[in-house]
C-alpha cells in the first residue's frame, strides 16, 4: 500500500502562564515553554478548604469566555474542557489557513466527565439525587439542565467538526494519559492510507474541580505541599513528590503532503512514526520494567523505519510521579543504548512548565515537539534541580538548549498501561 | 481487496437473546421503568444482570476498579478471547501481535453513585470524596480502566483504542481494528463494545436522544459484545469486505460516502448488500429513506435497535452478529452466490460507519 506522507500545517492552543492573561498562539506558547516559564500557581476548589492539592496550572475561565465571547456565540454548551478545545481547534484551523474545500476529519480524546462544583450543589442530597437531577436539570431548564449532555463523551469533538463543516472521520478516544497521543496515531493513519486529506488532532482537558482532583489525590498521584514547601512538578528531581494537574486546549492540523503542498502550506514538520501499546500489568501502577512503554517506543521507531539512534530529543511523559520517571529514563536507556551506551537523546519535560493536562497531555507536548525541531532548540525540563539517582539522563535542567533536531519523539505513557508514542520529523521542503 | 475475518464471541443481551433468536423474530423485552430513574423520558427500559466476575478469576483490583458496564465488557471480552484460544493456536505469536479495539458509553459514576451526589455544601462534598470515596474512584470513572483490566487479563499489548459513546464508537473500533490488522500493525484484535449502566446520569447524557425519539417507543438496553477479527480465513463466521466512516453533522447527509462504498464495491465486482442493518437510529425520515431507496432498492432494511433496544457503543457489534445470523441462514431477498449486509452506525452527533460484511469463504 502507498502511504501519504502526513505534514503538520497548523497548531493551535489555549493555557495560560498566570492568572492576567491567556496563552492563545503557538508563538506565545513557544516562548514560555522556551524561556522555562511555569504555569502552576495556587489553587484551591471553589468554597473549600483544606483541601489537600493546593497547586494547579489553571486558566482564567472569566477572561477565557470574556476573550472568546464572539466565537462561542454558536457553540453548544460544553464543559470547560470543550471550550478549550473548541477554540484551540479553530485556531489550529486557522493558523493552517484552511478551508473546508478539502476532506477533514478529526480526532481527539476524553477523560473522566466534568462535573463542577455549582453542579454538584444543584445536584443535592445522596438520599434524592435522582429527583433532584428531575427538578434542577429537565424541570427547570437552565444550564445545568444541559450538563449532562455536555459531558457526553463525544461532545467536544462533534462541536468541533459541525463549526467547520467536517466530512472526514469524527472520532472520540479514551485512552487515559495517552489519549491525545493516540488521537494524533489515529488521525495520521487516516491521512497516511488516504481516508482523509487531513485530521485536526489533538484535545483539552481540564480536572480542575473537587472530583476529579479528589480522584487524582486518592490514587496518590498528585504533588504533595507543604509550609514550607509548594507542590511543583519536578521531573526527574529527588524531590518530585507527584503530578501537578494543568488545563487547556491543544491541536494540531496534520494534513497529507500532497495536499499542503497543493495550498502551498507553510509546513511545521512531518509525523513519521506512531505506535501504540498495552502493559497487561496492573490498572494502579505502570510495568516496573517499562514492558509495555518500551513496545510503543519500539513500535513508533519501526513505524518510522528508524534506528534508535537517529532520535535527538525525547519529549518525555515525566510526570514528576516518583514511579513513572524513573522507569521511562530505564525504558529509554534501554532502547537507546543499543549501539553508543554513552550517547542518549536529550530528554525534556513539558509538564514541568504547564502541568499534567491528563487526557490531553500529549496534545500540548506534541506541539512542544514540533516547535523544538521547528525552532533547533530543545525547551527545558524546569525545578530539576538535584536529579534523581536513577534519573541519570540529560534533562535540559531550566534551560532551553540549542540543538538541530532531525527526529523528535513524544511519549506518552497513560494510567493502567495504555501507551502511545509519536516520531516528528523536521521538514526538509527539498526532500522527495 | 484485502479483506479481515471475523470470529463471533460472547453477545450478552437482556434475557440471554442472541441474534439467532432475533432472526427468528424474538426480541429483547424491556420492563418498565419508573419516571424518577429515568427522568421521564422512556417507559420502559431492559437491563442487564451484574457480574462479579468471580468465574474467570479475577482480581480484587478490577473488581475494585470496574462499574457495571466495564464488568460486562469484560466477561463478554474474556469469554470471547478463551473461546477464540481454543479454536485457534495463536501460542506462535508474539504478545504485541493482538491488537485491542473496544466502543463503550461514557462512564459517569461507580456503582453506588460517588463520587457524584453528596449532603450539604461544597466544603462537605470536598471532605465526603476524599473520606468515603474509594481510593481507586479515579480509575472507575476512566474508560480506558477496562482497556486495562481486559490486556491484564489476556495478556494483549499490542496497538490499542477505546472509543465512546454512542453507536458509532463500536464499529470505530471495528474499523481501528480491520485497518490495523490490513496494515501489518497486528495479526489479530479483540474487540468489543459496551453499552453504559442505565442510571439518572445516563438519561442526562441521552436526553435529547430520548426526546427525539419518543414518538418510536424506543427503550434503552443494557448489553455487551465482542468478537475476534484476524487475517486468517478457518473458522471464521464472516468476512469483513469494506468499511467508510464519516461525518455528516446534523444533517445527517451521509449518500456521498454511500454512493462512494458502492463504487468501490461495484468496482471489486462485489454485489450490493441485500440487507442494511442500522444501528444508532430507528427510524429514518422520508428524505433519507428516499435517497436510501435510491441507492440501495428493493433492499431489506433491518432497525436492530427497535428489536433490541438502543444499545449505544455496542450496537454496531450486535449489528454484525445480526448481519452474519441473516448470512449464515440464507436469508436474502435475491438468489445470488456471494450476499452481503451492510451495518451502518450511527452517532448521536453526525459520525456515521458503514460495514459491509460477507461470507468467510467470500
Amino acid at each position: 500500500m502507498n502511504k501519504c506522507r502526513v505534514v503538520i500545517t497548523g497548531m493551535g492552543i489555549i493555557n495560560a502562564f498566570d492568572d492576567s492573561s491567556l496563552c492563545a498562539t503557538k508563538e506565545e506558547y513557544w516562548q514560555s515553554i522556551s524561556s522555562g516559564k511555569s504555569a502552576v500557581r495556587p489553587w484551591q476548589p471553589k468554597d473549600t478548604e483544606d483541601f489537600p492539592v493546593k497547586y494547579a496550572a489553571t486558566v482564567n475561565f472569566d477572561l477565557f469566555k470574556e476573550q472568546y465571547q464572539a466565537s462561542l456565540t454558536d457553540a453548544p454548551l460544553l464543559e470547560r474542557r470543550g471550550y478549550f478545545g473548541l477554540v484551540a481547534a479553530k485556531n489550529a484551523f486557522k493558523d493552517a489557513n484552511l478551508t473546508s474545500s478539502i476532506r477533514i476529519g478529526c480526532a481527539t480524546c476524553s477523560g473522566v466527565p466534568e462535573i463542577h462544583e455549582s453542579e454538584m450543589l444543584a445536584l443535592g442530597s445522596t438520599e434524592n439525587y435522582p429527583e433532584s437531577l428531575k427538578e434542577h436539570r429537565l424541570d427547570k431548564p437552565s444550564e445545568l439542565s444541559h450538563s449532562g449532555l455536555a459531558s457526553t463523551n463525544d461532545r467536544m469533538v462533534s462541536a468541533i467538526a459541525e463549526s467547520l463543516s467536517m466530512t472526514g472521520p469524527v472520532i472520540n478516544i479514551n485512552g487515559a494519559c495517552a489519549g491525545a497521543a493516540q488521537a494524533i496515531g489515529v488521525a495520521y493513519r487516516a491521512i497516511q492510507r488516504g481516508e482523509t486529506d487531513a485530521m485536526l488532532a489533538g484535545g483539552a482537558d481540564s480536572v480542575t474541580n473537587t472530583r476529579v482532583m479528589s480522584g487524582l489525590y486518592l490514587l496518590g498521584a498528585t504533588a504533595t505541599s507543604s509550609p514550607k514547601k509548594a507542590a511543583l512538578c519536578s521531573p526527574f528531581d529527588q524531590g518530585r513528590s507527584g503530578l501537578v494537574a494543568g488545563e487547556g486546549g491543544a491541536f494540531l492540523v496534520l494534513e497529507s503532503e500532497a495536499s499542503a503542498k497543493e495550498r502551498d502550506a507553510l509546513i511545521y514538520g512531518e509525523i513519521v512514526g506512531y505506535g501504540s501499546s498495552l502493559d497487561a500489568y496492573k490498572v494502579t501502577a505502570p510495568h516496573p520494567e517499562g514492558k509495555g512503554a518500551e513496545a510503543a517506543i519500539v513500535s513508533a521507531l519501526h513505524d518510522a523505519d528508524l534506528p534508535p539512534e537517529k532520535i535527538d530529543y525525547i519529549n518525555a511523559h515525566g510526570t514528576s510521579t516518583p514511579m513513572n520517571d524513573v522507569v521511562e529514563t530505564q525504558t529509554i536507556k534501554r532502547v537507546f543504548a543499543q549501539k553508543n551506551s554513552s550517547v542518549y537523546p536529550l530528554i525534556s519535560s513539558t509538564k514541568s512548565m504547564i502541568g499534567h493536562w491528563i487526557s490531553a497531555a500529549a496534545a500540548p507536548e506534541a506541539i512542544a515537539t514540533v516547535l523544538a525541531t521547528y525552532h533547533g532548540v530543545v525547551p527545558p525540563t524546569i525545578n530539576l534541580n538535584i536529579p534523581d539517582v536513577n534519573c541519570d539522563l540529560d534533562y535540559v535542567p531550566n534551560q532551553a538548549r540549542e540543538k538541530k533536531i532531525h527526529y523528535a519523539m513524544s511519549n506518552s505513557f497513560g494510567f493502567g498501561g495504555i501507551n502511545a508514542s509519536i516520531i516528528i520529523k523536521a521538514y526538509n521542503y527539498a526532500d522527495k | 481487496m484485502n479483506k479481515i475475518y471475523l470470529t463471533l464471541g460472547k453477545q450478552s443481551l437482556p434475557g440471554e437473546v442472541d441474534s439467532s433468536r432475533l432472526i427468528q423474530g424474538e426480541n429483547v423485552i424491556a420492563k418498565d421503568i419508573s419516571s424518577q430513574q429515568s427522568l421521564g423520558l422512556v417507559k420502559m427500559a431492559a437491563f442487564l444482570e451484574d457480574t462479579d466476575l468471580k468465574h474467570h478469576d479475577v482480581g480484587r483490583v478490577v473488581r475494585k476498579t470496574s462499574e457495571r458496564q466495564s464488568r460486562w465488557v469484560i466477561d463478554t471480552a474474556l469469554t470471547t478471547w478463551k473461546k477464540y484460544n481454543d479454536k485457534v493456536d495463536i501460542s506462535t505469536n508474539d504478545d504485541t501481535d493482538t491488537g485491542l479495539f473496544l466502543g463503550l458509553g461514557t462512564v459517569d459514576c461507580e456503582d453506588d453513585d460517588l463520587p457524584i451526589s453528596f449532603n450539604g455544601t461544597l466544603h462537605n462534598y470536598a471532605q465526603q470524596m476524599l473520606i468515603e470515596a474509594k481510593p481507586l474512584a479515579g480509575l472507575i470513572l476512566l474508560n480506558s480502566t477496562t482497556a486495562s483490566h481486559i490486556a491484564q487479563l489476556t495478556n494483549i499489548t499490542g496497538v490499542n483504542c477505546v472509543f465512546s459513546p454512542f453507536a458509532d464508537a463500536g464499529a470505530q473500533a471495528v474499523i481501528e481494528a480491520f485497518f490495523n490488522i490490513q496494515e501489518g500493525n497486528c495479526k489479530q484484535a479483540l474487540i468489543a463494545g459496551g453499552s453504559p449502566k442505565i442510571t439518572p446520569w445516563y438519561f442526562l447524557h441521552h436526553r435529547d436522544f430520548f426526546q427525539q425519539r419518543k414518538e418510536h417507543s424506543i427503550f434503552p438496553s443494557e448489553s455487551a459484545v465482542a468478537l475476534v477479527a484476524n487475517d486468517r480465513p478457518q473458522d471464521a463466521d464472516a468476512c469483513l469486505l469494506k468499511v467508510k466512516r464519516t461525518f455528516s453533522g446534523l444533517i445527517k447527509n451521509d449518500f456521498p460516502m454511500m454512493k462512494d462504498l458502492l463504487t468501490e464495491l461495484s468496482e471489486h465486482k462485489i454485489p450490493a448488500p441485500q440487507h442494511i442493518i442500522y444501528t444508532g437510529d430507528c427510524h429514518l425520515n422520508n428524505s433519507r429513506k428516499e435517497k436510501l431507496a435510491h441507492y440501495l432498492p428493493s433492499k431489506k432494511v433491518h432497525y436492530i435497535d427497535r428489536l433490541i433496544g438502543y444499545t449505544g457503543a455496542a450496537g454496531a457489534l450486535h449489528g454484525i452478529f445480526f448481519a452474519v445470523s441473516l448470512l449464515k441462514n440464507s436469508i436474502t431477498t435475491v438468489n445470488i452466490t456471494s450476499p452481503t449486509a451492510l451495518v451502518i452506525a450511527e452517532g448521536f452527533n453526525g459520525q456515521i460507519c458503514y460495514m459491509v460484511i460477507g461470507e468467510p469463504n467470500e
